[in-house]
């Protein structure tokens, strides 16, 4: 039984205990940046309650996915390119390192400059962030097609179409899809730090708001709900992995 | 179930000669190996690690060109995997595609031959049925044991009905039993079909077994040492043949050849 096993809930008391804990803490402490718990659940079912709540979590959210996918449709196709090709791959490697680690906040400025604090620039960015990891991925998933396996379509007569559909794109499909979900916390990340720190639309920005108006109760409220859109977004993308990638590992 | 008589390949190696070249100093593997193998014929290929047993199986199915001398298949030269001609690969398992369920691996081939899908199915089911692994169709390769997915990897190169049929070290990593019963489903096969079989095994007990002839290569770069034919009668059995004297007599002469020109 899943419950009778104390693994299984053992992050709820930990949750519990941290929740408690600051509870305590925060009575104790000046009341400004450290609301208390309750003052906090309060301030966060008020929030829910609004439609402008909603209302930026959809942006947000929105911002994420369509980022997600144009990142990922761009990358794809790009990633098995240069990994079929061994000249693309040499001479591609050290720059799509590079540009793997550059954090898309580097780029804000300049993407802000381009389209102001639209969606345009957020999605955008969360393009570039996305971007190299899922290319840097698929090229390497490219690059671990087994050889044994190409031999083995060889021995049939496989045309080369024929070797790229059966051994060579199956073989970097778990490669793509942990690209992808490295790919995708780093989409919900960007689309938040686009609202926090570039003003554009969602629920960064509100956030931000909430900061400078001193409303620390909402502040930590928001930051409740990035954690559990997180988390959910991460517990999808598994999900879908696992259904998807059934033979990872074997 | 029909099987519908097949006559095999006759093989001919003329003259051949492998150096690979690239990648730092040339290394010369083969020289001047030639053989025939008749139709319907069984031979094993002995020989020590490394002499060069799976290269020249590379060359004879066409995945590897040669560097000089001919293969030739019922006398067409051997330039790319004729269509006649099916391997079963050292490295089995890494051979089968784990995405794949038994019965999609076995119907690749055949995909890739465009034969049309109910042909597919019915070729797939009788090679499921001749290896023995009824009922594990809709499997994955890792959901089985490593004797079973031997029992995948020679279905799916008998579906596509081949005249020759190649194994590189087919049962290296199974268990004794295992082993042994491959042995005889390698042998029923032959019988059922009159195929023509080439198997690669440093075991000698097997080459002899299984053969009407056994290649020894030996040497560095690999020459044909001896080639011994083995007059015990078909259908061999597991016990009877290998007490057979001549059977000890003739893994006798093979390990002394291998062992005398290492
Ligand atoms: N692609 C290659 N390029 C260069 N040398 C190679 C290549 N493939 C094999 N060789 C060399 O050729 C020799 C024969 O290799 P091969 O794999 O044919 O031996 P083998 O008899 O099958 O050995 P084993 O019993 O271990 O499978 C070895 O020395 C090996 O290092
Ligand atoms: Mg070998």
């Amino acid at each position: 039984m899943r419950f009778a096993n104390p693994k299984n809930w053992l992050w709820l008391i930990s949750l519990g205990g941290s929740i408690l804990i600051w509870q305590l803490v925060s009575v104790n402490l000046n009341d400004r940046p450290f609301p208390s718990a309750s003052k906090i659940s309060n301030a966060l079912w008020a929030m829910l309650q609004t439609g402008e709540f909603w209302g930026d979590l959809g942006v947000t959210f929105l911002i994420a996915m369509v980022g997600l996918i144009i990142g990922i449709v761009l990358a794809v196709p790009l990633g098995l390119l240069v990994g079929l090709n061994e000249f693309a791959f040499r001479s591609t490697k050290f720059i799509l390192d590079f540009l793997k680690v550059i954090p898309p906040i580097v780029v804000l400025p300049l993407v802000l400059l381009m389209f102001g604090t639209t969606i345009k620039f957020s999605i955008t960015l969360v393009v570039f962030g996305v971007l190299f990891s899922v290319i840097v991925q698929a090229t390497y998933g490219v690059r671990d097609t087994d050889p044994v396996l190409l031999d083995t379509l060889s021995a049939f007569n496989a045309s080369k179409y024929a070797r790229l559909k059966y051994a060579v794109l199956p073989s970097a499909l778990p490669f793509i899809a942990t690209g992808t979900k490295i790919a995708t916390s780093a989409a919900v990340i960007v689309s938040i730090v686009t609202g926090l720190v570039g003003s554009g639309p969602g629920l960064g920005h509100s956030l931000s708001v909430a900061e400078t108006g001193g409303n620390f109760p909402n502040v930590y409220a928001y930051v409740v709900v990035l954690g559990v859109v997180g988390i959910l977004v991460n517990m999808l993308v598994s999900a879908i992995d696992k259904r998807i990638i059934f033979w990872r590992g074997k | 179930m029909t099987h519908p008589m097949r006559t095999g390949a006759r093989l001919e190696l003329k003259d051949v000669t492998k150096t690979y070249t690239g990648h730092g100093a040339d290394k010369h593997v083969l020289d001047h190996i030639s053989c025939i193998v008749e139709p319907g014929e069984f031979l094993s290929i002995v020989g020590p690690s490394g002499v060069g047993k799976t290269t020249l199986l590379r060359l004879l199915t066409g995945l590897t060109p040669v560097t000089s001398g001919e293969i030739l298949l019922d006398g067409k030269k051997v330039t790319s995997p004729p269509e006649d001609l099916a391997i079963v690969l050292q490295e089995y398992t890494r051979s089968l595609m784990p995405w794949l369920t038994v019965e999609k691996n076995i119907e690749l081939p055949l995909k890739l031959k465009k034969i049309a899908k109910d042909e597919r199915g019915e070729r797939v089911q009788s090679a499921i049925i001749e290896v023995g692994l009824e009922g594990n169709g809709s499997r994955y390769p890792w959901q089985l044991s490593g004797g079973m997915q031997q029992r995948v990897a020679i279905a799916r190169a008998l579906a596509s009905r081949p005249r020759i049929l190649v194994m590189d070290e087919p049962f290296a990593s199974v268990d004794a039993q295992t082993r042994l019963d491959l042995e005889d489903l390698v042998l029923k096969v032959r019988d059922d079909f009159g195929i023509t079989t080439l198997l690669v095994t440093h075991d000698m007990d097997e080459a002899v077994y299984l053969a009407d002839r056994v290649l020894v290569l030996t040497g560095k770069p690999a020459h044909v040492a001896a080639e011994i034919a083995v007059p015990l009668v078909y259908p061999r059995d597991q016990v009877e043949t290998r007490a057979h004297p001549d059977f000890g007599h003739l893994r006798g002469e093979i390990y002394q050849l291998i062992r005398g020109k290492r």
